[in-house]
C-alpha cells in the first residue's frame, strides 16, 4: 500500500540502522510513550535489532492500561442500572475493575453492552433505541477526546437526550511532567506519540525538553519512522541538546489541530484525575462543563467512583510508570496472559505486558 | 458524501464514513487522511505525504554515498 510500504522497506530499515549505530555515542534511556509505539517497536522486531546502548522504556500511553479500576468499577454500575445500554471501546471490554468483574463478565450476566467503532456510532444506538439510556464510557487521550466532543454536540444538534458520555479522558503532558522530573528514571529521550501531537503539535513538549532537559522527538508508527526519530534523538543527546524536534511530518505540524483542541475547550474543562499506577495527577482530566452536563452520565445518574482496588500481585503501576519490565512480575505468563488477563497491561493489544508475552522473543 | 461533515474516504476505512468535525484543513478529492476513531484529525496533499518517505531515502543515500 502506498506510504506503508515505503516505511517496511528492508533495505531502507539496514541503512537507517546503520545511521543510528553511527550516531549512538553513549548509553542513553528512552521513554517510548505511546501504547502503539510499544506494540510497534516490539512487532517489527526493531526492539532486538537497536545498538546495545540504547533501553528503550515503555511509558504511560495506553488509555486503556491507565483508566484506574475504579473508573472501570463506575462502568459496570452504569451497565447495571435497568434501561441502560453502554457502547464501549473493543479494548476497553475486558479490563477487570477492583473485584476481577469485567464488562464482558456484565454482558454474560445480560447486561446490554456494544462494541462501537466510534461514539458517533453510540449517538446512533441511542437515536433507534430511544427508550433506552445509551452511555458512552470517554476514555482515551488528546487524539480520541475532540471525538468524543463533536459527539455530544452533535447530540445536543439532533435533541437526541438519551446519550450520555462518563468522561474519564485524560491529557498527556501533566503525567509526563509528573514522571519524568523523577531523576531516579534516568530518561534522557521521549520518543513522543504520533497522533496525540497531531492533536497537540509539537511544541507542547518545550517544557519538558526545556525543564527535563529531555531530547524529544515526535515519531510516527512504522520501522523507519521510529528509527528516523531515534537518529534524531541520538544526535541530540551525543552533542548535549534538548529539543523538540519532528519526525513526523506528515501527520503532526508544530501548532497541532487547533480546531480540534477548540472543540474540546468548547466541551470540556480540567480537573484532576485518577491513572492507574499514577494516582491522582492535577488538571490531567477533562470533564464536560456544566453547561453539556445533560450529557454528562456521572452527573445525570448519580454514579459514585469507589476508592480503587488493584488485582493482588499485579505490578502494572510500576510497568507504567517504567520502573518495572513485564518479566518482573509474578503474574506475568502464569496467571496472566493475554487470552486470560488479570492487569490492563495485559489487556490491550497495546499494553506493554501484552507486547513482552506475544514478542517477547524477539527482545534482549 | 451525505453532508458536510461526512466523507467517504476511498481506502483503509472499508468504506466506513469518516466525520470532518475536528479537521485541522478541509480536504478536497486526492488528499490523505489521518483517520482516528471515525474522525478525520489531519490532511496532507499529495506533496506533504511524500516529505518524510523523501527525507528517509536521502539519509539512506548518504549512507550509501
Amino acid at each position: 500500500m502506498k506510504y506503508v510500504d515505503e516505511f517496511r522497506d528492508p533495505e531502507l530499515t539496514a541503512h537507517l540502522l546503520h545511521e543510528l549505530t553511527a550516531a549512538t555515542t553513549r548509553p542513553f534511556r528512552v521513554m517510548e510513550v505511546c501504547g502503539t509505539h510499544t506494540m510497534a517497536i516490539f512487532r517489527s522486531g526493531l526492539r532486538g535489532l537497536l545498538p546495545p546502548e540504547i533501553e528503550l522504556i515503555s511509558g504511560p500511553g495506553c488509555p486503556v492500561c491507565v483508566t484506574s479500576a475504579s473508573h472501570i468499577d463506575a462502568f459496570l454500575q452504569m451497565a447495571e442500572l435497568p434501561g441502560t445500554h453502554l457502547a464501549v471501546f473493543g479494548d476497553l471490554f475486558r479490563v477487570p475493575g477492583s473485584n476481577g468483574t469485567t464488562l464482558a463478565h456484565a454482558r454474560a450476566r445480560g447486561a446490554k453492552i456494544d462494541v462501537v467503532y466510534s461514539a458517533m456510532d453510540g449517538l446512533e444506538l441511542a437515536r433507534r433505541n430511544p427508550d433506552e439510556q445509551v452511555i458512552f464510557p470517554g476514555i482515551g487521550f488528546e487524539t480520541t477526546t475532540p471525538g468524543i466532543g463533536a459527539t455530544i454536540l452533535a447530540a445536543g444538534q439532533q435533541n437526541i437526550d438519551n446519550f450520555m458520555v462518563f468522561s474519564t479522558h485524560k491529557t498527556m503532558i501533566p503525567p509526563l511532567m509528573a514522571l519524568l522530573g523523577d531523576p531516579a528514571l534516568a530518561i534522557e529521550g521521549l520518543l513522543c506519540p504520533g497522533h496525540v501531537s497531531s492533536i497537540i503539535g509539537a511544541a507542547a513538549y518545550q517544557p519538558l525538553a526545556e525543564q527535563n532537559h529531555l531530547a524529544c522527538v515526535v515519531s510516527g508508527f512504522e520501522p523507519t519512522d521510529i528509527l528516523q526519530a531515534l537518529i534524531l534523538m541520538a544526535r541530540q543527546i551525543g552533542e548535549g541538546r534538548s529539543e523538540v524536534e519532528n519526525a513526523y511530518t506528515r501527520a503532526v505540524t508544530w501548532e497541532g489541530n487547533g480546531r480540534a483542541r477548540a472543540m474540546v475547550a468548547t466541551i470540556f474543562e480540567p480537573v484532576d484525575m485518577e491513572w492507574r499506577g499514577l494516582g491522582t495527577i492535577a488538571g490531567s482530566g477533562l470533564a464536560i462543563k456544566k453547561e453539556y452536563g445533560g450529557f454528562d452520565a456521572q452527573s445525570r445518574l448519580s454514579i459514585t467512583v469507589p476508592e480503587s482496588k488493584e488485582p493482588p500481585g499485579c505490578l502494572c503501576g510500576q510497568i507504567l510508570k517504567g520502573i518495572t519490565a513485564p518479566p518482573s512480575c509474578p503474574l506475568f505468563g502464569r496467571r496472566c496472559t493475554p487470552s486470560s488477563p488479570i492487569g490492563p497491561c495485559m489487556v490491550s493489544s497495546e499494553g506493554t505486558c501484552s507486547a513482552w508475552f506475544t514478542y517477547g522473543n524477539e527482545t534482549r | 458524501m451525505r453532508s458536510a461533515l461526512v466523507a467517504r474516504p476511498t481506502i483503509a476505512c472499508r468504506g466506513r464514513e469518516t466525520r470532518r468535525d475536528i479537521i485541522d484543513r478541509w480536504p478536497k478529492v486526492g488528499d490523505y487522511l489521518v483517520i482516528h476513531a471515525g474522525f478525520a484529525i489531519h490532511t496532507l496533499d499529495p506533496g506533504e505525504a511524500e516529505i518524510n518517505p523523501k527525507l528517509m531515502r536521502e539519509m539512506a543515500k548518504a549512507m550509501r554515498d
